[in-house]
């Protein structure tokens, strides 16, 4: 991937990211500091030299950049940007985790909310046990406990 | 996107809305399942512990209660110091609401009550809630068994839901979290009221109270004249009550909520229609034009996405306007209102006829508003991000309780908040602190 094309008000500097898998990306200042990281990173100077990611994939580090782009862009509105969120994290559950992975690593907040909301979204219709198998959690409750638990939460079962 | 109106007689409906008749029946299909989507094992088993907490912050408070059975160390996580602390950084608005089968609490119901006698077989404090989720159309049931009798719902904001004492005297005023079960009474009010109007906002490090009006000038007459103020938060600031001001001559709030932003509380004032603003800060009063006031019918003010709404229906019987349901935002620093949306003529149409004059009332915040029609369950649901209004399907909780008296009525009908479901209500610590320093007897 290469450098933006539109035109930002920036100092036109670049940040030069270089992937786990040794892909390397560069872009505008203005887009990078999206991520705490980067933003600590501009701020005290240290920017010589492609910065290694060793923790995101040039696939999603793609996809997060893109992501940055479009959040950084000021000509953008709140309803565009919704949408193209929507749009955006509406993606198959490998691309998703590695998403959540990924924002999380750069801390990058936002996008980390959208990721998590999503993932919320996913299992808020799930019983206990389907949770269990999902994350691979172990059930410490005895059946009485168990059963004692639910009987307190009863009211979160709806009619 | 949505335009805005100034002179509203020739507009044309937005064409992007819908509506739904109401759904038939429940019929053992609870609203509350949903296919849930597979997840794959392999990937989501590797989630690091302190994400999975993070995405538990973002569920809905049903959700996460279920979740509480999957093991101990989830069960615990709502007792757990920085799990919370989490959830307050990070945890999304969820904008439901909370209604109540009541007795109504406008002014003219209660004095009826008390005239009649009807207080020993009447005496039906509701011990529970309603609470409706309106992105998944889900109602569930919740208990408020702590609340004592003597008290009546007046408010909510920030998870805390807010009772008021019923008796004519100084008020007392009980904030109560349902979903964690936890109650805290405030200090009791200085003068005797009747049924003033409550105001309460709630944030993680604040708390105001406001409570106007009805003041007892002698044991059988009130008169609007004063309010009194309650403060706390975290810098230490604070004010038991102890900040009073004057209310505009003359006004007439009849027992209203006051719905809260951007600093000042705002409630309806009748006869002609205006809107009062208490300016918490400044600890002035001011009174606001309402719009097309000499047509208005059952105006209600709501809170939307930091905006004040108003919403009412409008009777304008000498030109040829047709009868409409609108919603006017207040802008420019609360001196122009613009409507920004209407109900669809056809759609109206179906509220007039089940409305039949007998009025409604509003409650919204955040970007939904619910219409409960008075003497009925019926109640319409508008997304005014989306446009789109829906008839609400009826509670499944408040059906078939009746008894074949005049209050088989108001056994339907619903009367509620806009309310945000919340697992902790950090200033509720401040309170402790308060309360444990001033001796106030329990008013019980």
């Amino acid at each position: 991937m290469s450098s933006s094309s539109s035109p930002m008000q920036s100092t036109g500097r670049k940040l030069k990211l270089k992937s786990k898998d040794d892909e390397t990306f560069e872009v505008e200042e203005a887009v990078a500091v999206k991520s705490q990281i980067f933003k600590y990173m501009v701020e005290d100077g240290v920017s010589n030299g492609p910065i290694p990611l060793p923790n995101v994939n040039g696939k999603t580090l793609a996809r997060v950049l893109q992501w940055c782009q479009k959040h950084a862009d000021p000509t953008i509105t709140e309803d565009e940007l919704n949408k193209y969120d929507a749009g955006f994290i509406d993606v198959d559950q490998a691309v998703l985790y590695d998403l959540l992975m990924a924002a999380n690593y750069l801390n990058i907040e936002e996008l980390l909310k959208l990721a998590c909301m999503r993932v919320a979204d996913m299992i808020k219709g799930k019983s206990p046990d389907e949770i269990r198998r999902t994350f691979n959690i172990k059930n410490d409750f005895t059946p009485e406990e168990e059963e004692e638990v639910r009987k307190e939460n009863a009211w979160a079962l709806g009619p | 996107m949505q335009e805005t109106f100034h002179h509203p007689a020739s507009m044309t409906l937005p064409s992007s809305y819908t509506f739904a008749t109401t759904m038939s029946g429940s019929n053992g299909t609870t609203s509350n399942t949903m296919t849930t989507p597979w997840m794959d094992r392999r990937i989501w088993s590797k989630l690091p512990q302190r994400l999975l907490d993070r995405v538990l912050s973002f569920l809905p408070p049903p959700a996460f209660f279920r979740a509480r059975s999957v093991c101990k160390r989830w069960y615990a996580l709502l007792f757990s110091d920085s799990f919370l602390e989490l959830y307050l950084r990070v945890s999304p608005h969820h904008h439901w609401f909370l209604f109540f089968k009541h007795k109504s609490t406008l002014k003219s119901y209660i004095y009826r009550d008390c005239g009649g006698g009807d207080q020993g077989t009447d005496n039906r404090r509701p011990c529970e809630g309603y609470l409706f989720d309106p992105n998944d159309i889900a109602w569930y049931r919740i208990s408020f068994a702590l609340v004592p009798s003597g008290f009546s719902p007046a408010s909510s904001s920030g998870g805390l839901v807010c009772w008021i004492s019923d008796e004519a005297g100084p008020k007392s005023i009980i904030l109560c979290n349902p979903i964690l079960g936890s109650v805290i009474q405030l200090p009791l009010t200085l003068k005797p009221r009747l049924f003033p109007s409550l105001g309460l906002t709630v944030s993680p490090t604040s708390m105001d109270v406001t409570v106007a009006g009805d003041d007892m000038i002698s044991p059988y007459a009130v008169k609007n004249l004063t309010a009194e103020s309650f403060h706390i938060d975290v810098g230490g600031f604070y004010s038991i009550w102890g900040t009073t001001s004057s209310l505009p001559r003359l006004c007439s709030h009849e027992s209203g909520r006051m719905v809260y932003v951007d600093g000042k509380f705002y409630c309806m004032n009748y006869n002609p229609f205006s809107v009062l603003a208490h300016d918490v800060a400044a600890n002035i009063w001011s009174n606001i034009q309402a719009p097309m006031r000499r047509f208005l019918r059952s105006p209600s003010l709501i809170e939307s996405r930091g905006n004040l709404l108003l919403v009412s229906a409008v009777e304008k019987s000498k030109l040829n306007v047709p009868k409409s349901l609108r919603l006017w935002e207040l802008q420019s620093f609360g001196t122009t209102w613009v409507e920004v949306e209407r109900m669809p003529q056809q759609l109206y149409i179906q509220f007039a006829e089940l409305e039949g004059g007998k009025g409604f009332e509003c409650v919204g915040h955040g970007d939904f508003i619910v219409i409960t029609i008075r003497g009925s369950d019926k109640a319409l649901l508008l997304d005014i991000c989306g446009k789109k209004w829906q008839w609400i399907p009826p509670c499944p909780y408040s059906q078939g309780v009746g008894g074949g008296n005049n209050n088989v009525r108001d056994c339907r009908e619903l009367h509620g908040f806009a309310y945000e479901p919340r697992l902790a209500n950090p200033v509720t610590g401040l309170l402790d602190q308060l309360t444990s320093l001033s001796f106030q007897p329990y008013n019980g």
